[in-house]
């Protein structure tokens, strides 16, 4: 195949993404209004000012002590932000909005039972509920700053509580989704070294009030199989003073939080002074293999950051009534459901169940009953009420100003539902890009500045400065409609400290691949790789296309990987399909193709002829294989999974590494025979 | 005989027993890049209009968050377990009889064989329950 052959095939062609916009501009009332109106804030916060532009973030919180260095980098890549400076998140999200506040609900608890009334905590009984729980966790758990909790809790009021009352001790909280199974909570009270679990009897989920404090028991125990012991474990309960739970107490391990209350009734619990980069959270991320890491996340620097992209970016003010629809258990409802919109003393909105319960049009009963005015969720949530309600927006007298997409490329026909149909044509719509390990948005539009270009991110957000590098570390210029790599230049005051505990796995993971001098002190030398690939218009709006996992780049070219096997598997032979990149002088990389056929079907080549034309016919011909090989059978791990890193490993003449607990070890010896000849 | 026994996480999810109950919430998961190995669904019998949707496996936190989304959760009532083998005749039958030797009561059982293999999902009713079963399978 020729280069020319190559490169005469479009990106969208490839990539199955779509193409540019026109951009659609905020009303006049939403600029009116806006806490950022001012373009100057793109230059403040332009290269030639960092680090210290982020100063007008850490403005916004209450300080013990002022900081002495803005950003240290002596130990780079583990940035710290703030040094010298001491607070406490529980303190800026509570107690200084009391003064002026006090009978302010901070937060909205939605049952998912429309039956039950909503609860409305005040930031004054979210200070009294957070002291009390404190003192739970201090006086009779013995937890002391810098200790690790696990929390595996439910979207109800007693999370944000749980979270801040570990905040106000200097407690390092883990919140795992609820959703998780005990295993997997486990698997993070083990990694994070936790004592104590705080739990929950029980909550509604589709209609049903589903037993959740069986999982603390299997948690517990998978965790003592790993001489990882809980001590304690604090029940949270649905019904205050009514168990929910068939899953029986354990005596001297479990104690009803409830109960313990009475005990601390009136305790109020003074806010430890804690160090800018004292650790505040840790959230585990997941891939879609591979171990659990914890991200850790700083006090200072984290606070900072997300109360301010809060404020600038989802446009909270003091009197908004904010909803994310996300749930705390992700990094998302850390960030701008909790400590971002707490911090600014907005009134934000924990919703406990599925938004389409009862019907498509919960959102939106929800949104006029409670007024309202900032909205924030993911494309699944938004896909998932447009088709099960395109029109129940109409039906209800709510406004929104602002909303939020964040999760995912959304396309361009979902984005306009959601701007015209949920935002009624009136709102900002910030389309967010950021992961789990950056602490809050990396790429989006300033809702009043910049224009919103439906499928697009937008640029860096302010002190934000992407970059696209191919794979050879070579910068791929915004407007070429080539993607590559997106990377950060600068580090940011959200951005995770390390991995709890893997230092090394910190550094291999997201600064190795570009870092010019590993033993550099320089932040310009440690450049953050996101993972994900993308494509940079002229405008500097960023398209994501996915993980770089799930792509191989030939000749600045995307080939999803899945779209290629799903190719070769249209052929009728075809059982099993894989595909691995191999690297290739001109292209950079080329996809070999791994075929195991069904039984009683022979390889030919013939065969492997259909399956190249098949690839070629489905995708184009720059997804043509270099190779098919049809294989007697894949390497799998004992679950079955295909190990694509031993074929590219083959493929590439390179160490497949330890292959003996693979299911089929023996296998390697024969594909590496076929493909390699020896 | 040579089997590979695993626990899974099962998320079930409600449906609407209507046209296209089941293929919103799959759609759902499709978009969030789920690869899935196992779909069951069926009506509801005590809860009419509505059915249930049982799935596995979710990988990676962003699956996982889109299908709670959706509505699913991880099963409290099932603790499963994937059992894949080469298929022969009465294999099901061999394995159903030893769990039923060690007097372990069976939730659920599905069972499918593709090509040469056969793949069994085992539901349970209790943690030990599956624990037991899944070291009574890998001796077998």
């Amino acid at each position: 195949m020729s280069v020319k052959e190559v490169t005469e095939t479009s990106e969208a062609e490839i990539a199955v993404h779509w193409g540019e916009e026109e951009f659609f501009h905020p009303s006049p009332q939403f600029i009116a209004q806006a806490n950022m109106t001012d373009p100057g804030i793109l230059e403040r916060f332009g290269l030639e000012h960092f680090p210290n532009c982020f100063k007008e973030y850490a403005d916004l919180l209450t300080w013990y002590e002022y900081w002495h260095t803005t950003l240290d980098t002596s130990d780079a890549p583990c940035f710290k932000w703030f040094v010298g400076g001491r607070i406490n998140a529980s303190y800026n999200c509570v107690d200084r909005h009391l003064a002026k506040n006090r009978n302010k609900t901070a937060v909205h608890f939605v049952p998912e039972p429309e039956g039950e009334k909503i609860e409305h905590v005040t930031y004054q009984e979210l200070h009294v509920r957070v002291n009390e729980f404190a003192a739970i966790l201090r006086d009779f758990c013995g937890l002391k700053a810098g200790d690790t909790v696990t929390l595996h809790m439910p979207m109800v009021a007693e999370l944000p509580i749980t979270m801040l009352a570990c905040a106000r001790l200097g407690v390092i909280h883990s919140q795992v989704f609820g959703g998780f199974s005990g295993k997997a909570c486990a698997d993070r009270i083990i990694d994070s070294g936790s004592n104590v679990l705080v739990t929950m009897d029980a909550y509604y989920r589709s209609g049903q009030l589903i037993d959740h404090k069986e999982k603390a028991d299997v948690a517990v125990a998978e965790a003592a199989k790993e001489k990882q012991k809980v001590d304690r474990v604090l029940v949270w309960q649905r019904y205050p003073g009514r168990y929910s739970s068939q899953t029986p107490m354990v005596e001297g391990r479990d104690f009803f939080v409830n109960d313990l209350l009475k005990r601390y009734y009136g305790a109020r619990i003074e806010p430890v002074s804690m160090p800018a980069e004292a650790p505040l959270f840790l959230m585990y991320t997941s891939g879609t293999t591979g171990k659990p890491k914890g991200a850790q996340h700083s006090t200072g620097g984290y606070l900072a950051y997300v109360t301010g992209t809060s404020k600038y970016i989802q446009d909270i003010h003091p009197e908004d009534v904010y909803w994310c629809l996300a749930d705390i258990g992700w990094i998302t409802g850390h960030s701008y459901i909790v400590y971002g919109p707490l911090a600014l003393g907005a009134s934000s909105v924990v919703y406990e169940g599925v938004p389409t319960h009862p019907d498509a049009g919960r959102p939106w009963r929800i949104a006029q009953d409670l007024g309202v005015n900032i909205f924030h969720t993911a494309p699944t949530s938004i896909r998932a009420l447009r088709k099960q309600g395109p029109d129940e927006p109409r039906k209800y007298d709510y406004h929104f100003k602002h909303m939020t997409t964040v999760g995912e490329p959304i396309e361009p026909e979902v984005w306009k539902w959601y701007y015209h149909t949920v935002g009624k044509g009136e709102a900002a719509v910030c389309d967010t890009w950021w992961q789990t390990e950056n602490g809050g948005f990396l790429c989006s539009t300033l809702p009043a500045i910049q224009p919103m270009k439906p499928g697009s991110a937008g640029p860096g957000v302010p002190g934000i400065h992407p970059i696209v590098y191919d794979d050879d570390g070579n910068v791929v210029p915004p407007g070429t409609g080539k993607a590559g790599n997106i990377c950060i230049r600068n580090p940011w005051p959200g951005s995770f400290q390390t991995i709890w505990r893997d230092r090394d796995r910190y550094v291999s993971q997201y600064y190795e691949k570009y870092c010019k001098d590993p033993k550099s002190k320089r932040w310009q030398d440690w450049p953050y790789m996101t993972g994900d690939a993308a494509v940079t218009a002229a405008d500097g709006y960023v398209r994501i296309l996915g993980r770089i996992d799930d792509v191989i780049n030939v000749s600045g070219h995307r080939l999803g990987t899945k779209e290629i096997e799903s190719a070769a598997m249209t052929v009728a032979e075809v059982a099993e399909a894989a595909v691995v990149p191999v690297k290739h002088e001109l292209k950079g990389k080329e996809p070999d193709l791994y075929i195991a056929l069904r039984p009683g079907c022979a390889p030919s080549d013939e065969l492997a002829g259909r399956i190249r034309d098949a690839v070629v016919s489905e995708i184009g011909a720059i997804a043509r294989p270099r190779k098919v090989w049809i294989v007697s059978d894949m390497p799998k791990t004992r679950s079955g999974k295909i190990m694509r890193r031993v074929l590219s490993a083959i493929s590439n003449n390179a160490d497949v590494g330890d292959v003996m607990t693979l299911a089929n070890p023996e296998i390697v010896a024969d594909i590496t025979r076929m493909v390699q000849g020896k | 005989m040579d089997m590979i026994v695993e626990h899974v996480d099962v998320w079930a999810a409600p449906i609407k027993d209507e046209p296209g109950g089941l293929a919103n919430i799959l759609s759902g998961l499709k978009n969030a890049g789920a690869d899935l190995d196992f779909i069951i669904a069926r009506r509801a019998p005590e809860q009419p209009g509505k059915g249930v949707v049982f799935v596995t496996p979710l990988r990676g936190d962003t699956e996982v968050s889109a299908a709670a989304t959706l509505g699913f959760n991880v099963t409290s009532s099932l603790k499963s377990l994937r059992v894949e083998g080469n298929n022969k005749p009465g294999v099901a039958a061999m394995l159903t009889e030893k769990l039923a030797a060690a007097r372990i009561n069976l939730h659920s059982v599905s069972a499918a064989v593709i090509g040469a293999r056969f793949i069994l999902y085992i539901g349970f009713d209790s943690a030990a329950d599956a624990e037991k079963a899944a070291k009574l399978l890998e001796k077998t």
